[in-house]
């Protein structure tokens, strides 16, 4: 019992931590203002179930899954590339409602509010991922290919060329870096790595709903980043598991699910509040909240 | 090398670049100098292309380069020291200069598959700026834990790894130090000798008639002088509009 409860939270952390290192590439490394994460992590989450329960395979749908995410994350840096600070979190804010506008009514497709059940549990060349223990495993290894390329991203002159737009974008253009390009790629590939995290969801859970992606499930990601540290992957992986496991001890005080979650937005606002006042830079922060 | 004509600019009703033309030659310094408020920023940003003329056109070897982007301008050779200090306050002092070397770095496959190195020659390059402009100690500080003065020597180190033909300096020694500010002239008395074509604003007077070669007065938005510094001093309309005398 106590072990099935434990492989769930590393479950969760894994998936988790893929969505918040790829908010990290486009928030603390591009110091792009992204709070329609959550869309292309709901779009890759779609985008995988249906194409699975269509009988496709899960490495081409968690492809698949990546890609279309990514294309969306290209398609808004387009109009939003300009705008910099609170314009570009209300717009990329706007898109995420849009997106769930789109998984509430285009009922053909996604059913609705009745979400989509029976979405299976992947099979790889043979090699069944039904059990939690197995589907921890593919969890880890897609935690690590995720890490590898943005931790290399990110470390190579390609990341120093997105900080120093973060930095000073008119700088930058002036040592001729083509800035739009860099931010449309940064979009593009955290959008990818957030429509894989989506996949990963979506056949963990086997059921989706609208109500898993709505704009308010922004908070935790952007608050694992927040606490961890702008520009910092490590301080993300401490984050995520903080952030993951602070509100599990709640589930067992014996309080109505009613309360439950309201008691889970506090504690994560009193974090918030005390991490900003007390260690405005996170844990391993490298740039200061503007 | 490089041509202006007839350049005009407007902030609203203010004329900030009325109707300015002037050429500056290769291989020369040449400075523009005038009051506050005369156009001489304003000239910097249209050429770097931050904003654009009203009318006019300016042409880098003969080739007009109004509608370019400043990462455009940036590619054709011209490189510029801001006013106020723009370095990336996030990253050492080394990594400000590595981007200045080459473009190679917005390819992202390449940056991924490792096939962007920092080779050893880049490392030299930096190494060598940092030792000329004598702030090698500096290396692998962040930006934003310079004093003020190394952020410009940092900055206009940055400038001059820029890969160019053409370099815009805007007031490179306002508000540092004498020591730096002899350091900066004997720097621009080098890159005199090896012919770089520089372009210069600056308020320090006996700091500009002593590395230029050509001064060009601006006043309201005009050209009202061009000559040799000796020339200039002697100008009763530079003085009267500049110097107050």
């Amino acid at each position: 019992m106590i072990d099935a409860y434990f492989i769930h939270l590393l479950i969760l952390i894994g998936i988790y931590l893929i969505l918040a290192i790829s908010l990290q590439l486009s928030l603390g490394y591009s110091g792009l203002l992204n709070l329609g994460h959550i869309a292309f992590f709901g779009i890759g989450a779609y985008v995988s179930a249906i194409l699975s329960l269509s009988g496709v395979p899960f490495l081409i749908s968690i492809l698949v899954a990546g890609i279309i995410s990514g294309f969306f994350g290209w398609l808004l840096s387009l109009p939003t590339n300009r705008l910099k600070g609170d314009y570009l979190a209300l717009t990329t804010l706007g898109f995420s409602f849009v997106v769930y506008a789109i998984f509430l009514n285009w009922v053909e497709i996604t059913k609705g509010p009745f979400g989509l059940p029976g979405i299976p549990r992947p099979n790889i060349f043979g090699i069944d991922f039904s059990s939690n223990t197995s589907f921890l495993i593919l969890v880890v290894i897609f935690v690590l290919i995720s890490y590898f390329f943005i931790h290399r991203i990110c470390n190579s002159q390609f990341g120093k060329a997105l900080e120093a737009t973060r930095d000073d974008e008119l700088a930058a253009k002036s040592l001729g870096k083509h800035t739009l390009k860099l931010k449309s790629i940064s979009l593009a590939v955290s959008a990818f790595f957030a429509g894989i995290a989506g996949c990963l969801f979506a056949s963990y859970i086997t059921f989706i709903d609208p109500s898993s992606f709505t704009f308010m499930s922004i908070i935790p990601i952007l608050l694992i980043v927040i606490i961890g540290g702008l520009a910092s992957l490590r301080g993300t992986i401490l984050a995520t598991i903080i952030i993951v496991l602070l509100p599990e001890p709640l589930r067992f005080i014996g309080l109505p699910s009613s309360i439950l979650g309201p008691i889970r937005q506090i504690v994560f606002a009193l974090m918030l509040i005390l991490i900003i006042y007390f260690k405005p830079r996170g844990f391993f922060g490298k740039v200061d909240l503007e | 090398m490089l041509k202006i004509e007839n350049l005009t600019k407007k902030f609203g009703g203010i004329i900030a670049v009325n109707n300015c033309s002037f050429e500056i030659e290769k291989g020369k310094i040449t400075a523009l100098i005038g009051p506050n408020g005369s156009g001489k920023t304003t000239i910097f940003n249209l050429i770097s292309s931050i904003i654009k003329p009203d009318q006019g056109e300016i042409l880098l070897n003969n080739q007009n380069i109004i509608n370019y982007s400043i990462d455009q301008i940036s590619n054709l050779g011209i490189s510029r020291l801001f006013q106020q200090p723009r370095l990336f306050k996030n990253l050492t002092v080394r990594e400000n200069l590595l981007l200045a070397i080459d473009n190679e770095d917005v390819k992202l496959w390449k940056n991924i598959f490792g096939l962007n190195k920092i080779t050893k020659e880049k490392q030299g390059v930096v190494q060598k700026i940092l030792e000329d402009v004598g702030i090698s100690e500096t290396k692998n500080k962040l930006a934003n834990e310079l004093s003020f003065g190394q952020k410009r020597l940092t900055e206009l180190a940055r400038t001059i790894l820029n890969p160019h033909q053409l370099l815009m300096l805007d007031e490179p020694v306002g508000g540092v130090n004498p020591k730096i500010k002899k350091d900066i002239a004997k720097f621009l008395l080098g890159l005199k000798k090896q012919e770089q074509t520089i372009l210069l604003i600056e308020h320090d007077m006996p700091f500009t008639f002593n590395v230029a070669d050509i001064i060009i007065v601006i006043n309201a938005g005009r050209v009202i002088a061009k000559g040799l510094p000796s020339e200039i001093k002697k100008n009763k309309e530079v003085l009267e509009a500049y110097l107050g005398c």
